[in-house]
């Protein structure tokens, strides 16, 4: 599916991976930790016994052929499958050392604890203006300046701000898709998560909107905790710093992601890095 | 190549067919058109004539003596009727729409939505009857007097509460008729929703009531106001279970909720075989001057819907109506 050019150029000189000395790497705390994972839809087993930890203030891709359980990875951190019948989990999942898959918990607190962005951008049908403030409002009753600049923050945090500033009143719907998706991921750091969920959130864009979204996850990771999942290798050597390959609802390897780009451990990561199948 | 023409026919035959009742209503009502002028509007006095009398001749056109048609009442009845109506059917159509989409499961929301749309398939005579049995003893004896009592502050619902003919009554038989297209529409609508939007509000930390609430329902704005239009048109052309609930009011305008009244549909049935009776056929043709506002009215409420669903269809990103 991508071309093999990933692995035949390693990211040594990429920006991102120049951060991540051993040093630096060693006081990386981990923000969510997965302990013998298990997923079912009905009773087909998506995941099959994850343990795998999300450094905080690092990107953490997730890649893998399609059906191999990396969006239902991602899904299971929100709980966002339990709107539809029939799943299950078992195992734990670690927030900050509290486990989110207890029953009981307010699952409306921990999503918006937890952002989201997903493939296909997702404008609500209201105003710009309205679509950043529509999460912070469930949770917080801010006089009108506030809310204004809680906006305004996010907004220009998400490279959108320039493009928008004079146009709020105006539908979020007619914004281009690449700056759709951008205003849900403006939408999402609006209501202040500490981890990011990324979808796929380029797969539905133009290259120029995906260098946008890409240069704006760099700019984030120094907040957040950010888990992406892509079909794009370049993108997962770009932009992460740590890459868990999967395959068939499995952990294949887990690493550093200039070491899984340039010297895989496994072969069956190789393979799928050098575009021999997938 | 024959084929096409044959189709081109039999679906010609449809346009061709209203076009011509319409042209078929305003050459017949000419006479009783250019007799009564816009006056016939705005006149609230509707009498025959003396039929037994020789007819006289008036501005060059033979009518009764006495004749004089003026439908204001038939207006506001017919319109008021449709508000009552929507007034209940909407917070009704909109609620059991929202319960079948969201709180019902899948095979129990088939069987359900059946039995909701199987109420459009009622003929509105065993409505009406139904209407007179049952709903106007009820309402006459008891509900009336009683909103008449507590309710006697809010404007239209003091006063005589009569004898359960009338607005209120009509109202409220011909909310049940519409009320199945309102369920139907939005419900097919709130389903094929994408499940993306669903997800990213519910990622946002909002619970399933505000999901609905705040996103589901307005982005359903259009469809709602696309099948209120449909509704009204219904509500409007509805005769039969208008006519028995009615009260059949004449020449009068109601002063409250409860009063007496008569609509252009049902009024054009009631009073045909006394028109009938007019040796110059003036009141027949006024009666077909109704039936001409009447349709004129219907279509333009319809030409509303399709504009208001064209609309809707070009900005199709988060409704879909079937």
């Amino acid at each position: 599916m991508n071309t093999p050019a990933a692995a035949s150029k390693p990211p040594e000189n990429d920006p991102q991976n120049v951060t991540l000395e051993p040093a630096a790497a060693l006081q990386v705390a981990d923000k969510v930790v997965m302990r013998d994972l298990n997923f079912y839809y009905g009773d087909f087993q998506a995941l099959k016994n994850i343990n795998l930890s999300l450094p905080d203030r690092r990107v953490t891709a997730f890649i893998g052929p399609s059906g191999c359980g990396k969006s239902t990875l991602l899904r299971t951190l929100n709980r966002i499958y339990e709107l539809y019948p029939d799943m299950r989990v078992t195992g734990e999942i670690l927030v900050d050392g509290k486990d989110i898959l207890e029953p009981g918990l307010d699952l409306n607190r921990l999503r918006a604890k937890i952002g989201m962005v997903f493939q296909k951008p997702t404008p609500f049908p209201m105003s710009i203006y309205d679509n950043i403030a529509f999460g912070i409002r469930l949770y917080e009753k801010l006089p009108k300046s506030e809310l204004d600049g809680r906006v305004e923050s996010a907004l220009r945090r998400s490279a959108l701000w320039k493009e928008v500033k004079n146009k709020l009143k105006q539908s979020g719907l007619r914004l281009s898709g690449g700056q759709q998706q951008r205003l849900c991921i403006a939408r999402a750091i609006a209501v202040q998560p500490e981890v990011l969920l990324l979808d796929e959130p380029t797969s539905a864009l133009d290259p120029i909107s995906t260098q946008y979204i890409e240069e704006l996850i760099a700019e984030l990771k120094s907040d957040y905790c950010i888990a992406i999942v892509t079909h794009n290798m370049q993108q997962a050597a770009r932009s992460s710093d740590y890459t868990a390959y999967m395959y068939l609802g499995k952990i294949v390897e887990f690493g550093e992601t200039a070491t899984i780009f340039s010297h895989p451990r496994e072969k069956h990561t190789e393979d799928y890095i050098n575009g021999r199948f997938g | 190549m024959k084929f096409k023409t044959g189709l081109a026919a039999i679906a010609g035959v449809l346009p061709a067919s209203l076009v011509a009742i319409v042209l078929f209503l305003t050459v017949y009502s000419w006479p009783a058109i250019r007799f009564n002028g816009f006056h016939f509007l705005v006149s609230n006095h509707w009498n025959l004539g003396n039929l037994y009398a020789d007819p006289v001749t008036v501005a060059g056109t033979q009518v009764a003596p006495g004749a004089h048609y003026g439908i204001l009442f038939l207006i506001v009845g017919t319109l008021l009727t449709t508000l009552v109506a929507l007034l209940i059917a909407l917070p009704v159509g909109v609620g059991a729409a929202i319960f079948l989409a969201e709180a019902v499961p899948g095979r129990l929301r088939l069987w359900l939505s059946f039995l909701v749309e199987l109420l459009a398939a009622v003929p509105s005579v065993v409505f009406g009857l139904w209407g007179y049995v049952v709903v106007i003893p009820f309402l006459g004896q008891h509900l009336f007097p009683f909103l008449s009592r507590i309710f006697g502050f809010v404007p239209f619902f003091a006063g005589p509460s009569g004898s359960g003919y009338g607005l209120l009554t009509s109202g409220f038989v011909l909310s049940l008729m519409i009320v199945p297209l309102i369920v139907a529409t939005l419900r097919d609508a709130m389903v094929s929703q994408p499940p993306a939007i669903r997800e990213a509000v519910t990622a946002l930390g909002a619970t399933r009531f505000e999901v609905v609430a705040k996103v589901i329902l307005p982005s359903l704005f259009r469809v709602l106001v696309g099948a209120t239009i449909l509704a009204v048109g219904r509500a409007l052309g509805e005769t039969m279970a208008v006519l028995m609930v009615s009260g059949n009011a004449l020449n009068y305008l109601p002063h409250n909720i409860y009063a007496p009244i008569s609509t252009m549909a049902a009024f054009i049935v009631s009073q045909l075989d006394s028109a009938m009776q007019d040796p110059t056929g003036m009141a027949v043709r006024s009666l077909a001057e109704i039936a001409l506002m009447l349709s004129l009215l219907s279509l333009l409420i319809n030409f509303l819907a399709r504009l208001v669903l064209a609309i809707e269809n070009r900005s199709a990103r988060h409704a879909t109506i079937v």
